[in-house]
């Protein structure tokens, strides 16, 4: 289990990145879910001990992670939002050696997890280039691999479908989701979809604290019977922002659908926009939890 | 518009990062010290167009590293910042893009050397203000100012091109940086064979010079060819000319500068970077969708191990991985190749120029030692290793790839202990390389390898190096960023490395990381000189060392970088047990160590630092000068045990003078001056109280209780001993280590009266201590006026003798017959009495000898060499039978009964190539042992050498010389007529004829790059004008008047002036010349003698 309590970071430059966050996450995927900026990859990175947290505890497996990082880092799989690799060495050498640095030192062993892995990232045939010669997609599948080695309890995944094609991304949750049976798999994304397929728990994290926090489930009850969904023109999509709590719109159709979040039936006196209320989904719950924190 | 916008934001762009200002800054406060320490030389103004200019092209040579700063930016920034799509995907011309990048380029070097010139003036308008000095401010800043837009604007625009092609050819920083060092370090080498005073190396190469001419970067060998025959006023007062060779030196540099910007514009395309260059890379095309492979989960079920093996095999795919990416790297390659050039060149210089005329070397240790143990290996690889150690400690950054790597369990230890293995590694690799290269010219040479010579090489060398690699690591560890890390090096190193840290007044050795005393290495004494004040530096150095690993690491930066201050905190609140025991033996270790040196240095070998030794002259001259003019006895007889301690590098000297007063007055006090890097133990007189003993300045005044009258004698008793322990470096005239010593003991004997020679000469450092200029010179005709021709008080021969004593294992001498040998208690004993006096200039020799010795005419000579230099010493031999032969012959039967040669070590600091004394010559390694006598097209200078040498034993020790104007060129140039007759004889006049001509150049070369106003022969003793333009002088006599004639002045000259007679001068020998030769040749010798011929070749041949 990890436990991150109070967490707090605050950078040189003045952004406080982290403001006291409390996350306990079990085994299984866990979703992160925020907008731009609101400190996803801060709180990533400060869980895979790449930056020192101002304040705060972070216990797995009843090991403070704090003052002892190497009790995370030995079970830790990181992949972060974008990353290098050194030049001029093959994918096959550099898992290699990616392995050894986390303690696969046994040249048999280390031998056929490097050759699994990039079966399951589908890099086999590619083993012997150049990493730097891959495309983006390639690059992140081997950053997938690297992130498998040594059988990590802890994955932590920072925007990892970021240059991968629909069929990539599916196979990458399809290999997450069977590994996270043992496993802690943070998946931090702004992609809503993700973590509604893939995390029976996710947080919400806005301007560095959890807004929200629960299973998909529990959190989207408290907006049962509250949204609701109307076809605007552009002409009166002003009247009804102004008006109306928008929590949402978007094109269909070549019409606006708004979505507007309302303990009653939204009374507008606009007769050709007609309200009809809608079971509320998790994009519904992200973009009203962003609102309420912007007028917050 | 678009162009002014462009060149605009350039400008806005460079002068925001923080290393405009480092590099502005740099060079105004390198200007500044410059300017500051430049110090008037004899007549040459340090403000005058000529200093100043000199004082600019030093400046200037850090222009490739300048350019190297700011062309990363200005070439490789949007390949760096991966911004390069949006660039050109904008309609920006190609003209547009490189025109700002190169105006923004220029703009800023200029600026950052404008600026570095106003250091300068500032520098030199902040030095104390003398009636030598004051050039009008307008004067200097037109000079320098001129300078740089002659010399330095130019050298901008064809580097600026130049690093254009590279930066855009490589794409990497890295290469700018590697290639700004070749490129210096090329240049050095090249041009210090052109004769460049900033440079100040003696030897030059023709070949070179001339291209230099035409080629150098900086102009700088078409302005000193210009000014080289310049007066002093017009080096003080006139601006050079853009005319000539200058001209077209600087028409060509622009050229260049052009076609290279040509070359830049055509070659450059504005195409992202992978398009263009990684054609030829095999891209990883991305296959169709294969069928899913769902292999069963449990095969990622393998463990990481913590065992030592997995910390030891993970520190090992550390190292490999960074050691082969820095070792396949082209760069790398580059360097290395390089390397080799430089190396081989330098070789292949060294043994092919040994001497003039074609003289070559045997390629033994030392000779191929001496190319580059000392300066181009160390400084080459300091400046490798100032560069590749950011690119080892900074790689993960640099590829991106540190999130990867940092949240691996790799432990901070491995990661830190790996990138300081690779580190070490880069000193060692060069090492082997040069050790390789060697070792086969050594073969190619036909001689042997001495492998554990080579090998101690990774020691000598190698050891400062891997301290140097250390603090680098220490510095990037604290350091924000990898420029940071390098802008902290390259600073640290300029002081430690440089004269910087000289003008900043760090002297001492211990203050000047990875110093040691300079190690060299000689085929006579090994590396035994220093290697114990190495050992002990390294030590120390060590030791600091290890402080630096241990702060290193505690603050090396793992994932997000810490302050330091923080970093500081939390090591301060939870300190490492290891670290903290580390660190703290590491500290005490380094404290022991930099006392125990300051110890050997400071209170042993007695080292003072400039300023104290300074103040140590002004206050002896002040507090004794009023005993200047006190009558002095005279020393008659010298009578001493001296006692070789050869292993623990110590002598014991125990001394009796016998004394007589040659005055006319009666003397009750006695000065007696001591040296104060010995210990005296005592000295005393009989009937005489000691009144004053001031022991900071060795000074010994004795009050007689009965005043001693003319003709009465006396005497004074003294012991003294003296510990060598190399930590200040060897003198000529003081080595004592096992199988070698050799100690000229007239330094630390006592010394009767005031010493003229321990007074400040220089006006400027006596104007500082307050004191009153020095009186005028006279000059010869005034002091023989003022002594109406009486030098006889300056005879001073004394009857010596000595027991020497030594270890069974070696031999000892001194001057004088040997009367009886022994031994006792384990010791060899020698008693040595001359038969008749000799100059006051003792010696003393101690060691294990390979010996060649022979009788001729009843005197004894012999050879003294070490035991692998066999192949010159029967050549020596022969050279000197010759000479006493001819000067028994045709001078004065040679005075003593024996006479040895010989071998010293080879030593930095003399630049003395051999040196006679009374009975023994001492003829430095390189040029008397390595000089290869079996190449016949070579001049045969061993055989000259060894013949001038011996005949000192006549000119100089038999003859009595005046200490005035011209004394020199009595002692010199008749030295050299001896040469010339002896060479005539044995090789014929064609053959001294070349040697004529040499000597004609070299005189020439010296009257043009002399400073000071050049004195007719007669008065000289400029060595260019005693050495060189007398051997012309005494040639074109000899040709004239005819060997015959010369050689009776020669004898009279002996005759009246040898043995215990009155002291002669230059007119004393004319005067006989005249006598001895018609008339009609009278004219010639005043010509050469008197007169100060403009042409000397239409003075050779008038009659």
């Amino acid at each position: 289990m990890l436990i991150v309590s109070n967490l707090t970071k605050t950078y040189d430059n003045g952004v406080k990145a982290l403001k006291g966050i409390d996350l306990p996450i079990e085994k299984g995927m866990y979703g992160l879910l925020g907008p731009n900026g609101a400190g996803k990859s801060s709180l990533m990175r400060t869980i895979a001990t790449l930056q020192a947290a101002d304040s705060g505890k972070i216990i797995f497996n009843k090991e403070d992670a704090v003052s002892n990082p190497q009790a995370i880092r030995r079970h830790l799989g990181y992949l972060p939002q974008s990353f290098g690799v050194y030049p001029n060495i093959s994918a096959i050498n550099l898992l290699n050696h990616l392995a050894i640095l986390k303690g696969v030192t046994n040249k048999a062993d280390r031998e056929k997890q490097v050759i699994y892995l990039l079966h399951q990232t589908n890099l086999f045939q590619h083993r012997k280039k150049a990493v730097s010669s891959f495309s983006g997609g390639m690059k992140q599948r081997f950053g997938i691999a690297q992130a498998l080695l040594a059988d990590p309890k802890l994955i932590i995944v920072d925007e990892p479908t970021t240059g991968l094609d629909p069929e990539e991304r599916n196979r990458f949750h399809n290999l997450l989701s069977e590994i996270s049976e043992e496993t802690i798999v943070i998946l931090s994304t702004h992609i809503v979809e993700d973590i509604q397929n893939l995390c029976p728990n996710l947080a919400i994290l806005i301007s560095g604290q959890i807004k929200k926090r629960g299973s998909p489930y529990s959190l989207l009850r408290l907006l049962e019977g509250k949204v609701w969904r109307a076809l605007v023109n552009k002409n009166d999509m002003a009247f009804c922002y102004e008006n109306l709590n928008v929590i949402s719109h978007r094109l269909v159709s070549g019409k606006i659908e708004l979505r507007v979040m309302s303990d009653n039936f939204p009374a507008l006196n606009l007769p050709e926009v007609v309200f009809q209320p809608v079971a509320a989904d998790l994009e519904d719950l992200y973009f009203s939890t962003i609102q309420q924190s912007q007028e917050s | 518009m678009l162009l002014l916008s462009l060149c605009r934001f350039e400008w806005q762009l460079h002068s925001r990062q923080l290393s405009f200002f480092i590099v502005v800054s740099g060079l105004f406060i390198t200007g500044l010290l410059f300017g500051f320490n430049q110090h008037n030389t004899a007549e040459i103004l340090s403000t005058g167009h000529y200093s100043v200019t000199k004082t600019i092209l030093m400046l200037a040579l850090a222009t490739p590293f300048v350019i190297a700063v700011y062309a990363g930016n200005a070439i490789n920034r949007d390949n760096n910042c991966q911004i390069e799509e949006l660039i050109f995907g904008t309609s920006i011309t190609k003209f547009s893009f490189l025109f700002s990048r190169w105006f923004g380029l220029n703009a800023l070097t200029m600026l950052s050397f404008l600026l570095g010139a106003v250091g300068i003036i500032i520098g030199l308008s902040l030095m104390p203000v003398t009636p030598e000095n004051n050039q009008p401010f307008l004067e200097t800043l037109h000079a320098a100012m001129l300078a740089l837009v002659i010399f330095v604007l130019p050298a901008i625009l064809l580097l600026s091109s130049l690093f254009f092609i590279i930066g855009l050819m490589t794409n990497k920083n890295i290469a700018l940086y590697v290639f700004s060092s070749m490129l210096f370090f090329g240049y050095m080498t090249l041009a210090s064979s052109t004769g460049n005073p900033i440079l100040s190396d003696t030897f030059v190469d023709k070949n070179i010079h001339d291209i230099f001419l035409y080629f150098d970067i900086y102009g700088a060998t078409p302005f000193f060819e210009q000014v080289k025959g310049w007066s002093i006023e017009q080096r003080n007062f006139q601006s050079f000319e853009l005319i000539n060779t200058l001209l077209i030196n600087r028409v060509i540099i622009l050229l260049f500068a052009v076609l290279l910007a040509v070359i830049c514009y055509q070659s450059f395309q504005m195409q992202l970077v992978d398009e263009k260059k990684n054609k030829k890379v095999k891209k990883a095309q991305d296959t169709e969708n294969q069928a899913n492979l769902l292999v069963s989960t449990s095969l990622l079920t393998v463990r990481p191990q913590a065992s030592f093996y997995s910390h030891l095999a993970i520190f090992f795919a550390l190292f490999t991985s960074a050691f082969s990416a820095l070792i396949k790297s082209k760069v790398f390659a580059v360097v290395t190749l390089f390397w080799l050039f430089v190396l081989s060149s330098e070789l292949e210089v060294g043994l092919n120029n040994v001497e003039s005329l074609g003289v070559t070397s045997y390629a033994t240790t030392a000779a191929v030692l001496w190319r580059y143990q000392f300066d181009y290996l160390p400084y080459f690889t300091t400046l490798m290793l100032i560069f590749f150690a950011a690119e080892v400690f900074w790689r993960d950054n640099n590829c991106q790839i540190s999130a990867l790597v940092h949240s691996t369990a790799v432990s901070n230890l491995n990661l830190f202990i790996a990138k300081l293995t690779v580190l070490i590694c880069i000193p060692l690799i060069f090492i082997a390389i040069t050790i390789a290269v060697s070792a086969i010219t050594q073969a190619l040479y036909g001689e042997n390898i001495e492998w554990t010579v080579y090998l101690s090489l990774f020691y000598y060398v190698g050891a400062p190096l891997v301290c140097l690699a250390l603090l680098y690591l220490f510095l990037h560890s604290v350091s924000v960023s990898k420029t940071m890390g390098v802008f902290l090096s390259v600073v640290l190193t300029l002081i430690v490395k440089t004269p910087v840290g000289l003008y900043l007044g760090i002297e001492h050795d211990l203050l000047k990381f990875s110093a040691t005393p300079l190690i060299q290495y000689s085929d006579v004494i090994g590396f035994s000189a220093s290697s114990f004040a190495f050992d002990s530096y390294m030590k120390y150095w060590l030791a600091i060392s290890a402080v630096l690993i241990h702060l290193g690491y505690v603050l090396f930066s793992r994932g997000e970088y810490i302050p330091i201050s923080r970093k500081f905190r939390l090591m301060i609140a939870r300190p490492g047990k290891y670290i903290a025991v580390g660190l703290s033996i590491s500290t005490l270790l380094s404290a022991y160590f930099a006392i125990e040196i300051s110890r050997q240095t400071n209170e042993v070998a007695n080292f003072q630092p400039t300023a104290d030794r300074l103040l140590w002259k002004a206050d002896y001259e002040t507090q004794f000068e009023k005993y200047k003019d006190l009558p002095r006895l005279t020393v008659t007889d010298i009578r001493t045990e001296m006692d070789f301690y050869p292993k623990q590098r110590q002598f014991k000297l125990t001394g009796h003078y016998q004394l007589v007063n040659l005055t006319e007055q009666m003397i009750d006090t006695l000065l007696i001056s001591t040296d104060t890097s010995v210990n005296y133990r005592n000295i005393s007189m009989p009937n005489a109280q000691l009144t004053l003993h001031d022991e900071r300045l060795g000074q010994y005044i004795f009050e007689l209780q009965q005043p001693i009258a003319p003709g009465q004698l006396s005497e004074i008793n003294f012991s003294v001993e003296h510990k060598q322990n190399g930590f200040i470096n060897n003198r000529l005239d003081n080595f004592i280590v096992s199988n070698f010593s050799l100690v000229i003991a007239k330094r630390y004997m006592p010394y009767i009266g005031f010493n003229e020679h321990l007074t400040l000469k220089s006006k400027t450092e006596r104007a500082a201590h307050n004191l009153a200029p020095l009186a005028e010179v006279l000059s010869l005709e005034e002091k023989i006026a003022q002594r109406k021709g009486d030098f006889s008080d300056q005879v001073e021969k004394v009857n010596f003798e000595t027991v020497v004593s030594t270890t069974a294992s070696e031999i000892s001498f001194s001057q004088g017959e040997l009367q009886r040998q022994w031994q006792e208690n384990g010791r060899n004993y020698y008693h040595y009495q001359t038969s008749d006096p000799i100059r006051n200039l003792v010696s003393y020799v101690s060691g294990k000898f390979e010996v060649l010795t022979k009788q001729v005419d009843g005197v004894d000579i012999g050879v003294y060499y070490a035991a692998k230099q066999s192949k010159n010493a029967e050549h020596m031999l022969s050279a000197m039978e010759d000479t006493i032969n001819y000067g028994s012959l045709h001078f004065a039967r040679y005075p003593s009964k024996q006479l040895k040669l010989l071998e010293v070590p080879r030593n930095l600091q003399s630049g003395f190539t051999g040196f006679a004394l009374p009975q023994l010559l001492l003829i430095a390694e390189n040029v008397g042992f390595h000089a290869d006598i079996s190449n016949n097209s070579a001049f045969d200078h061993v055989y000259r050498r060894t013949v001038h040498e011996t005949s000192h034993q006549w000119w100089g020790h038999e003859l009595n010389v005046a200490e005035v104007e011209g004394a020199s060129a009595l002692i010199e140039t008749l030295a050299k007529y001896t040469e010339i007759v002896l060479l005539e004889e044995k090789y014929g006049q064609q053959y001294v004829e070349q040697l004529i001509e040499y000597e004609k150049r070299r005189y020439l070369s010296g009257k043009e790059n002399n400073t000071s106003i050049e004195l007719p022969l007669y008065r000289s003793d400029e060595a260019y004008v005693v050495y060189s333009k007398g051997a012309i002088a005494m040639y074109a006599l000899k040709n004239a008047l005819g060997a015959e004639v010369i050689n009776n002045a020669l004898r009279r000259l002996l005759n009246e002036h040898g043995g215990v007679k009155p002291a002669a001068t230059t007119i004393d020998f004319i005067n006989i010349l005249k006598l001895v030769s018609p008339a009609k040749y009278h004219h010639l010798i005043n010509s050469w003698f008197l007169e100060i011929p403009t042409e000397i070749d239409k003075v050779t041949t008038e009659l």
